[in-house]
């Protein structure tokens, strides 16, 4: 397993607001207007978590909601 | 005997760290099988945790990249971007990474930022930096080359993984420090034990070597494996110094009691060299020397003969013979030596008594007792001479079968317990015994022909006196021929 000769840290890009907005419009579009309420909830919650800066835990309850959403299990 | 200082200089040297120590390999063996056993059992650990959630990590990419390749050959780099898509908006573990890049190098889906340059598609695991919003991460990572220039990578985040092993490897490498102490404490440990053990063995041998017969092991109590050696040591200790005893002993009573006469000898003979007036007077002495010579020679051939029948090459001359008249004939020469002293003998025997033996020995063997029984009594004394047959005794050698039981018993001093445990001893003589004429040879001599018969010699006390008694196996008449002498085999 050879390691990186000059680690130069490669930068994770779903890791990011930005990322936190596009997960978030991918629920709104998914179902239009009939998002069931534990979904919205996660949604308004992770949106909110992103803005304040708490990208990851965001990201976990917008992630969820997608699951639940798409009735996936993880 | 070797002299004290080749016994110091063989020695080896007691230094705190001697290789060639036995009690030092003892604890090194110790040590080494101690940690060699500990480091395969951690190493078992680590394979089992660390190993294994690496293992996990490479067979999750590796499903991941077969599940991505089938989609690429289905939907094409589109396909492919709308599950990469997917797959990154369902992670809910958050440590997925996908990149997939087209033939100039320009991304097209995935969550990483660039194409990191030294990975390249080559079947190789990698483990690389990553940067995420506020820290910088460790993932493993693995590239495919796709149709049409495309390449994707396929990687996972394992930070969380990185702090599990951090904290194994950590508890395993303080292990191995802690197994590595107890290892070299135990095998202090068993070094002293072994030590203290070899020690007190060489403490004692040594001292005995120097001539300190007197030292013993010490011996705990404890009833273990080395108070076993310490007693069969300190046994075998006893016995030799009881042995040295036995030959120091009889080594002084042949130069004392062969002194006496000799320089009695020598004394009558310088006297009569100065002061003999007349040939006659010369004579008289010349006569009293030999007779003091001759006892000299009758001590050693009595010795001769003890250590000749002891070594028990006269056995090949035993016949079967009639034991009664072979008594009888001893029983005259004494009847008439007990008459002049006015003691009465009495007898008690049968009439025939088959005996398997060496004739002329036996007879000087009873000749013996009498003469001592005469010699200790005093006037008016009775002496009996008496023989049995015992039809189903034990005999000596835990057998059974017919035993001849031959007493002499007498009324005179007798001898106290101490004086009968030793009196078949060479030259032994009990204090009581001093002014009768004798060498101490005599009772040998009965002890060594009893034992070439494969009999005992007894000695009890008679209230007043005491009685000796010789217990002798009689033969089975079926197996031996009469009066035929076995041939001797030389
Ligand atoms: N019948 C006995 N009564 C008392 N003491 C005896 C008797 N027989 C032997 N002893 C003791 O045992 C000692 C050893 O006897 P042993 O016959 O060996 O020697 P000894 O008679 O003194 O000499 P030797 O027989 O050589 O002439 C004697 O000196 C005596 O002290
Ligand atoms: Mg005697």
């Amino acid at each position: 397993m050879p390691l990186m000769p000059s680690p130069e840290p490669v930068v994770i890009t779903s890791d990011s607001v930005a990322f936190c907005f596009r997960l978030s419009r991918v629920i709104e579009t998914y179902n239009k207007g009939t998002l069931p309420y534990t979904v919205r909830q996660l949604q308004e919650e992770g949106t909110d978590l992103c803005r304040q800066g708490l990208v990851r835990s965001g990201l976990i309850r917008l992630r969820r909601a997608i699951i639940t959403l798409k009735g996936t299990t993880p | 005997m070797s002299k004290p200082a080749t016994i110091a200089s063989s020695r080896p040297h007691s230094g705190f760290l001697r290789l060639r120590s036995v009690s030092l390999r003892f604890a090194l063996v110790y040590g080494t099988l101690f940690i060699s056993s500990a480091v395969l059992f951690l190493s078992f650990i680590w394979w089992g945790t660390v190993g294994l959630l690496e293992h996990r990590v490479e067979q999750a990419i590796t499903t991941d990249s077969r599940a991505l390749m089938n989609i690429w050959a289905e939907g094409g780099p589109t396909g492919l971007s709308m599950i990469i898509d997917d797959r990154l908006e369902q992670d809910i573990d958050d440590n997925a990474l996908y990149l997939l890049v087209n033939k100039d190098n320009k991304w097209v889906a995935g969550n990483l930022a660039e194409w990191p340059q030294q990975i390249a598609c080559n079947n190789h695991w990698f483990t690389m930096p990553v940067q995420r919003s506020y820290t910088q991460d460790m993932a493993k990572v693995r590239a495919y080359a796709l149709p049409d220039g495309y390449r994707l990578l396929i990687g996972r985040d394992i930070s969380g993984r990185t702090l599990l092993r951090k904290i194994v490897t950590d508890t395993l490498l303080w292990a191995c420090l802690m197994v590595t102490l107890l290892a070299i404490g135990g095998g202090w440990l068993v070094r002293r034990l072994f030590r203290h053990v070899i020690h007190s063995i060489s403490r004692t041998t040594q001292a005995i070597t120097r001539g300190d017969m007197s030292r013993r092991m010490p011996v705990q109590g404890s009833d273990d494996e080395l108070d076993e050696i310490a007693l069969t040591i300190n046994e075998m200790l006893e016995r030799i110094s009881r042995l040295m005893d036995g030959v120091r002993q009889v080594s002084n009573a042949i130069a004392h009691d062969l002194r006496t006469p000799i320089t009695r000898a020598r004394t009558q003979l310088e006297d009569a060299a100065l002061h003999a007036k007349n040939e006659d007077e010369l004579r008289a002495v010349i006569e009293q020397a030999v007779g003091n010579l001759d006892n000299v020679t009758s001590i050693c051939e009595a010795l001769l003969r003890i250590a000749q029948i002891e070594s028990g090459a006269r056995r090949s001359a035993f016949v079967l013979f009639d034991l009664i008249p072979a008594l009888r004939d001893v029983c005259e020469l004494y009847e008439a030596v007990a008459d002049e002293l006015g003691l009465t003998f009495v007898q008690h025997l049968p009439d025939h008594l088959r005996f398997f033996g060496d004739r002329a020995m036996f007879q000087q063997a009873v000749a013996n007792l009498m003469d001592n029984a005469i010699k200790f009594s005093p006037p008016n004394g009775t002496i009996t001479l008496s023989a049995k047959v015992l039809s189903t005794a034990r005999r000596a050698d835990g057998s059974f079968g017919k035993q001849l039981s031959l007493s002499v018993a007498d009324e005179g001093i007798g001898m106290s317990d101490a004086d009968m445990a030793r009196a078949s001893e060479r030259f032994f003589r009990a204090e009581q015994a001093r002014n009768t004429p004798g060498s101490g040879l005599g009772l040998a001599l009965v002890q060594a022909i009893v034992q070439l018969h494969d009999g005992q010699l007894q000695l009890a006390s008679n209230s007043p006196g005491l009685i000796a008694r010789i217990e002798v196996p009689l033969p089975d008449t079926e197996i031996v021929p009469l009066t035929q002498p076995i041939a001797g085999i030389h």
